[in-house]
């Protein structure tokens, strides 16, 4: 009804609807000025500890750049009673303060040489300390970390190049939103927004590092990144979840280890350890974990998905699934969900394991003990030399020099190695590896291995290069089995049933489960990630007669990104030839036979981009960039309330997430014109999980790929992996998008349900490497017998014929889709 | 050959293109296939676009020499890739540069436990336009402007407060000249407050009330004067003042992603015909849900307005976005029923609202084709003086207004008692991601009663970025009116983001 009175508008009452901006704008800035000046007088906690002077850097006097161009962050030692983070801001409302002197700073003339004196960078760094120098004394962390999604994070190429080409379809304004996260230490140190890797400094490239986690002394909450990491040396206190104690009675009972106070030459220990208990909290991993754009765009909502679920309400939290014992869930109640160990064993080894043998170390007592390998969707496609992060591939680069001799004899260092030479290193062909055929040749031939770029032409290099890769190998393979199990985890396959099976159609659907309780699957960057059902009927004579989720020829699902998709494109080549038979068989041609058609049945779980057009309607897109409303895509805060529209008006999700113990199933029918009357019926189920789809390879394509690779190189790592052995084709590399799933029914007409729904130990069950590690490679180097032998995968050999039992597991290699199959 | 054909004129475009659709250039694989060609790594990110930096840190630049040195170190470091370590920015607008590489304030802890890092920044979008206008009934010759000015206090990257002004237009009136008719210099300026609201998040902002977070606070909200639409602009497209509370990421029945908004608003409530109605308040509810095919959109309103504009109305909408092959299209229908008087500001109706659109197969251009068919006089539950008819924002060149100055709608922005069309195609110069854009649309309008106008026309627009900041945008259309009027419009603006 109609209300004739009413009590003045609130608004009218809060402020006069015709006062004048200027006074709303100058309260505003007031408020605004208040608050700074809060924070502004807010400083960090001083933790006291003076560090020992660099080691032989580089020194450059303060009168070359003086107090003006270089502010507390530079590599200025701290003075005590001031905050040792640039973050305290004696000069944050434009006062030139006079800054204290400060110790000569350590300045490497670019950042080439930065990597080349990265030992001299361990001992020197005094904001962000590497995770090589925590190593020292937190090893298994290390190993962990270091092969971890969160280590790769930076080194990503299709990641740099996303973010790049999003910088510039946006005019630059997108700034450093995507990146603040992948390198957060690179951006604290003002590095350029997109530039090579071999450009930034060593302890960017480590993308999440420990400092990342461990130097956050405050509960940030969902700030999409946007942290300050607590700066200082190694020897500054960390924060964690415990606190002090162990390390005091570390120090206590082991005297020789002192702190770093207490004079050069001892151990690298931080002073203290402070309690910090978010970092145990979901809400400390929402700090990056849900990312929403300064426009309202929320591109990631792992963490908003983790509130909604029951998980959180159980009390869980991220840590107990992504760190415990078990990947992708949780299998005990407390600190039981989590191995036990010590926390730090000083001076300890990577892989030590035995307590009482010599490369233990000295441990700490042990505890609860969290898994930092935080195994994900993302494995690595760049050279195995450059990922995992290793001290000792930093090492044999740093042995590796060329040298001359100088007028009056000296011996100078012309060069020395460093990671922009690992990129030439042409491990799969044998290079290094004593009995390869490459290295046989050269023995005969030294001109085989003179030919080889520096430092690579030097045989000692090659062979101590590939004996250290050996280790990265191992590291490899063994995220290659957390990554399938945490996957397993999270999608499995359910109740498989006939519908129909007659001469006149043939029908069938699967179940697919998300197994975890805690969020969507995928989740996170779903619109990114590739998660897909592959089917493919055959008959009795082994005749594919129908396909979902089969790949174009450059690795993509038929959706609508697929670049043959788009184009209508005509099948060619060994695409056409799989058809023939229909021919001999006198059957006719469907329209997907000639042509590259939607994938009309295709079952995937990717989240799609939407933008809005300027008129028309929503549309996909790779990249949610839109340039049909503007050519000028500009980010700027949204005009609009976001938060309740969870959007802004351009570009939105479309999510297809699986819910938390969601289910959904996959419904596909045959069409009649493809049945060839060869009954039984055989059905290929694989379901597939790719960390990017190609078509983001080529959408991101022209500002072109780190590490000197092309896009279809890079694609081809994607979908297949990296080349391991000599043999060039896609169908040998390893590596690439995961088969979590590979089932195949015979639908014989009695049996017309099939339960698929793995148990523990199938999820459990270890995946085979990609890497061609070998536990007796170094001795098989020393000695010069043996070969490690690398056959062509099984797996990736035309389908058998139909078997009644499920099998257990596929491969992660790609046999025959789009490579022709009969 | 194919680039021939796309770069044709428009008309001549549209049809060359619809052929080309059955035969499509890229036949071979080798024109698909992803190339083997490597940009050297040496080359990365060489001469690659700097972020522009807000207004506000053009003035802390401005002021300050230290960041005028940093800049020139971090330009250098990009040029080089020396390693310089640029100083850390003076400021007085707050430590954190929007969305720039550098330190992050660390900010200081609130008594409830949140964190914020206050930080306050300047932006928003200038447009200048000389244009001509006339519909048969009105004749218009100006040239106008228009401002939209914002200040933006970032508390979090959640919790925010945003002022807005639009200091050179008000009540329909825009700063600038008029060439005919009344002819003079127009006023406009006013310093009248369009938008200012405070966002945040429940939970955020009192994160000690969840240390563990088992209890689910994330409650959205959003209170002050705010601008906001629902059903795409039918229903709601106004700024109000209302308080609003949203869960969003939610999984209610088994959706992929789901979102629930409640929403009250008590003044700057404009109705169907665009007039405030001082005594109205307005009660909403949107939900909005992700399935695997299909987007869902479902909207109540109730306002409860004054006699004098009609008494109260209820509204209601849903919307259904999907692809279908490589069809996209979203489907809306619009109720409105007046529960007092029916009148300009409210009355019943029903909108039947549809666009379809197809990437084309050969490049990214949009081939759209739009309709909707009002049973009845729809009319919005809020709409902003400058939003037109709750057609107008989504039914084709012919049918919008521009929002600048009095270059109205070629064919009308209302839905009363007609049926609608528009075919039209977007055209992208330079393929994807184009910085040069056409688009053309050829449409129509058909009264079912005796009180509209039928009528069609066809119209144009260009639209060219000319640097990081500025866009030329040309319009033009032709229309004829079942009543023997023709109708034209010809526009050139210019306008600049900052």
């Amino acid at each position: 009804m109609a209300s004739p009175s009413k009590p003045a508008p609130f608004s009218t009452r809060l402020c006069p609807v015709r006062l004048p901006s200027i006074w709303l704008a100058v309260s505003l800035l007031a408020i605004a000025s208040a608050l700074l000046l809060w924070a502004g007088a807010e400083e960090k906690a001083i933790p006291e500890a003076t560090p020992p002077a660099p080691a032989e850097p580089t020194i450059v006097g303060e009168e070359e750049f003086g107090e003006e161009e270089f502010g507390e962050e530079s590599f200025g030692e701290e003075k005590p009673g001031e905050s040792f983070g640039a973050e305290a801001g004696d000069e944050t409302f434009g006062e030139v303060e006079d800054e204290p002197e400060k110790e000569p700073e350590i300045v490497f003339a670019n950042a080439a040489e930065a990597h080349v004196r990265f030992l001299d960078l361990l001992e020197s760094e005094k904001r962000f300390p590497s995770a090589a120098a925590c190593a020292t004394c937190h090893p298994d962390h290390f190993r962990e970390w270091s092969v971890s999604a969160h280590a790769y994070a930076q080194l990503s190429p299709v990641f740099n190049s996303m973010h790049a080409t999003i910088l510039k379809t946006t005019a630059g304004t997108n700034g450093d939103f995507c990146i603040r996260c992948h390198t957060q230490v690179g951006m604290q140190r003002n590095e350029p927004l997109f530039t090579s890797n071999f450009n930034r400094h060593p302890a960017s490239l480590e993308g999440i590092t420990c400092v990342v986690c461990h130097r956050i002394d405050r509960n940030y909450g969902k700030v999409s990144g946007r942290t300050a990491i607590v700066t200082g040396d190694v020897y500054q206190p960390v924060y964690g979840p415990k606190g002090n104690t162990i390390l005091e009675e570390l120090l206590r009972t082991n005297p020789t280890l002192k702190d770093g106070e207490t004079a050069e030459g001892q151990r690298k220990i931080h002073n203290k350890v402070i309690a910090f208990d978010p970092i145990s909290t979901s809400g400390f991993c929402g700090s990056c974990h849900d990312v929403n754009l300064l426009n309202g765009f929320r591109l990631e909502e792992a963490f908003t998905q983790f509130k909604n679920s029951p998980a959180s309400k159980d009390g869980e939290t991220c840590q107990d699934c992504h760190m415990g014992k078990v990947p992708g869930a949780k299998v005990a109640q407390g600190d039981a969900n989590y191995h036990r160990g010590p926390a730090a064993r000083i001076g300890g080894e990577l892989w030590a394991t035995d307590p009482e043998a010599d490369g233990y170390g000295t441990p700490t007592s042990p505890r609860k003990r969290t898994n930092h390998m935080f195994a994900g969707p993302d494995y690595s496609i760049i050279h195995p030399g450059l990922f995992p992060h290793s001290k000792e591939i930093r090492d044999r680069l740093w042995d590796m020099q060329s040298q001359a001799v100088k007028e009056n004899g000296d011996i100078e260092v012309k060069e020395r190695a460093s990671l922009k030479h690992v990129i030439d290193f042409k491990w799969e062909d044998g290079w290094g590896d004593i009995n390869s055929p490459f290295e046989k040749k050269a023995d005969a031939d030294p001109a085989v291995g003179e030919a080889l770029p520096w430092p690579w032409s030097d045989k000692q290099y090659r062979i101590d290069f590939r004996t250290s890769l050996n280790e990265q190998f191992r590291l490899l393979n063994v995220i290659n089995t957390e990554r399938f199990q945490i996957l397993r985890r999270g999608v499995q396959l359910g109740m498989a049933k006939v519908t129909r099976n007659d001469p006149e159609g043939l029908s069938f659907e699967v179940d697919i489960h998300n197994g975890t309780d805690g969020h969507g699957v995928p989740t996170g960057f779903d619109a990114e990630r590739l998660a897909f059902l592959q089917v493919t009927v055959r008959d009795a004579r082994g005749r594919i007669v129908f396909q979902s989720g089969d790949r174009d020829p450059n690795g993509d699902v038929r959706d609508l990104h697929s670049l043959f998709v788009h184009h209508n494109a005509k099948k060619t080549g060994k695409w056409i030839e799989d058809t023939n038979w229909k021919s001999r068989a006198s059957m006719g041609l469907l329209p997907e036979d000639t042509r590259w058609k939607p994938d009309n049945q295709l079952f995937s779980l990717q989240s799609k981009f939407l933008t809005r057009n300027q008129h028309g309607g929503e549309r996909e897109q790779v990249l949610a960039v839109n340039y049909s409303v503007s050519p000028l895509p500009y980010i700027r805060p949204d005009t609009f309330p976001g938060i309740l529209r969870a959007r802004p008006g351009g570009a939105r999700k479309h999510a297809v997430v699986l819910p938390p113990n969601g289910k959904r199933v996959a419904k596909y029918k045959v069409p009649t014109g493809a049945l060839t009357g060869a009954a039984p019926y055989s059905v290929n189920l694989r379901f597939i999980f790719q960390m990017v789809p190609v078509n983001l390879v080529a959408a991101i394509s022209k500002v072109g790929f780190d590490y000197n690779l092309s896009a279809r190189e890079v694609a081809k790592r994607v979908v297949y992996g990296h080349l391991v052995n000599s043999s060039k084709r896609d169908e040998d590399r390893k590596g690439g998008a995961l088969t979590l799933w590979d089932r195949t029914i015979v639908l014989d007409g009695k049996t017309t349900s099939w339960n698929l729904r793995p148990t523990e130990d199938q999820i459990m069950a270890p995946a085979p490497g990609p890497f061609p590690y070998d536990p007796d490679f170094a001795e098989k180097q020393a000695s010069g017998v043996g070969i490690l032998e690398i056959s062509p995968d099984p797996a990736l050999e035309p389908a058998p014929d139909a078997v009644t039992e499920p099998e257990t597991f596929g491969d992660e290699s790609f046999g025959d889709e789009g490579f022709g199959n009969d | 050959m194919n680039k021939m054909r796309c770069h044709c004129p428009f008309l001549a475009s549209l049809v060359l293109c619809s052929l080309a659709q059955l035969q499509p250039a890229h036949s071979a694989e080798d024109d698909l296939l992803l190339g083997d060609d490597v940009i050297p790594w040496e080359d990365i990110g060489k001469d690659f676009t700097e972020r522009p930096a807000p207004v506000t840190e053009v003035i802390e630049d401005l002021i300050f020499e230290t960041n005028r040195n940093r800049r020139e170190l971090i330009a250098e470091q990009n040029r080089t890739g020396q390693d310089l370590d640029p100083p850390q920015r003076k400021t007085i607008f707050g430590r954190n540069p929007f969305l720039g590489s550098g330190e992050i304030n660390p900010g200081f802890e609130s008594p409830t436990g949140a964190v914020w890092q206050p930080a306050l920044i300047i932006y928003g979008t200038a447009r200048s336009a000389l244009q001509t206008y006339s519909n048969g009934n009105e004749d218009i010759s100006e040239w106008a402007n228009r401002l939209d000015l914002f200040s933006n206090l970032y508390l979090t990257p959640t919790e925010r407060i945003l002022l807005g002004i639009r200091p050179l237009d008000s009540g329909g009136e825009f700063a600038g000249y008029r060439f005919d008719g009344p002819s003079g210099s127009q006023g406009g300026l006013n310093g009248r407050i369009r938008t200012l609201f405070f966002e945040g998040d429940f939970g955020e902002l009192f994160p000690n009330l969840d240390p563990q977070d088992t209890k689910s606070l994330d409650y959205g909200f959003a209170i002050g004067r705010m601008p906001y639409s629902l059903q795409d602009g039918i229903m709601i497209n106004d700024s109000i003042d209302a308080i609003g509370i949203t869960r969003s990421s939610m999984f209610l029945g088994n959706a992929s992603a789901s979102r629930l908004t409640g929403l009250v608003a008590w003044n700057e409530i404009h109705r169907g015909d665009n007039r405030e109605d001082k005594k109205a308040n307005l009660f909403g509810l949107s939900y909005a849900a992700d399935y695997p095919k299909s987007t869902y959109e479902v909207d109540v309103a109730y306002v409860d307005g004054s006699r004098a504009s009609g008494g109260d109305g209820i509204y209601a909408g849903v919307g259904q976005t999907r692809r279908f092959g490589k069809l996209s299209s979203t489907a809306r229908v619009n109720f409105s029923w007046a529960l007092d008087e029916e009148t300009a500001a409210v009355d019943s109706g029903i909108l039947l609202f549809s666009q379809l659109s197809r990437t084309m197969d050969y490049n990214y251009d949009i081939a759209y084709l739009n309709t909707f068919w009002g049973i009845g006089n729809y009319t919005s539950a809020a709409r902003d003086p400058s939003a037109g008819g709750p057609v107008g924002g989504v039914s084709g060149l012919l049918f919008e207004a521009v929002g600048l100055g009095g270059y109205g709608s070629a064919l009308g922005v209302r839905s009363n008692d007609s049926v609608a069309a528009a075919l039209g195609y977007q055209h992208f110069l330079n393929g994807e991601n184009s910085k040069n854009q056409i688009s053309g649309e050829i449409g129509g309008r058909i009264a079912l009663d005796g009180n509209s106008r039928s009528g069609g026309g066809i119209a144009l627009r260009y639209q060219h970025a000319l640097d990081q900041h500025s866009v030329l945008r040309l319009d033009a259309f032709g229309a004829a009116y079942d009543d023997g009027e023709t109708g034209g419009g010809l526009r050139a603006e210019w306008s600049y983001q900052f």
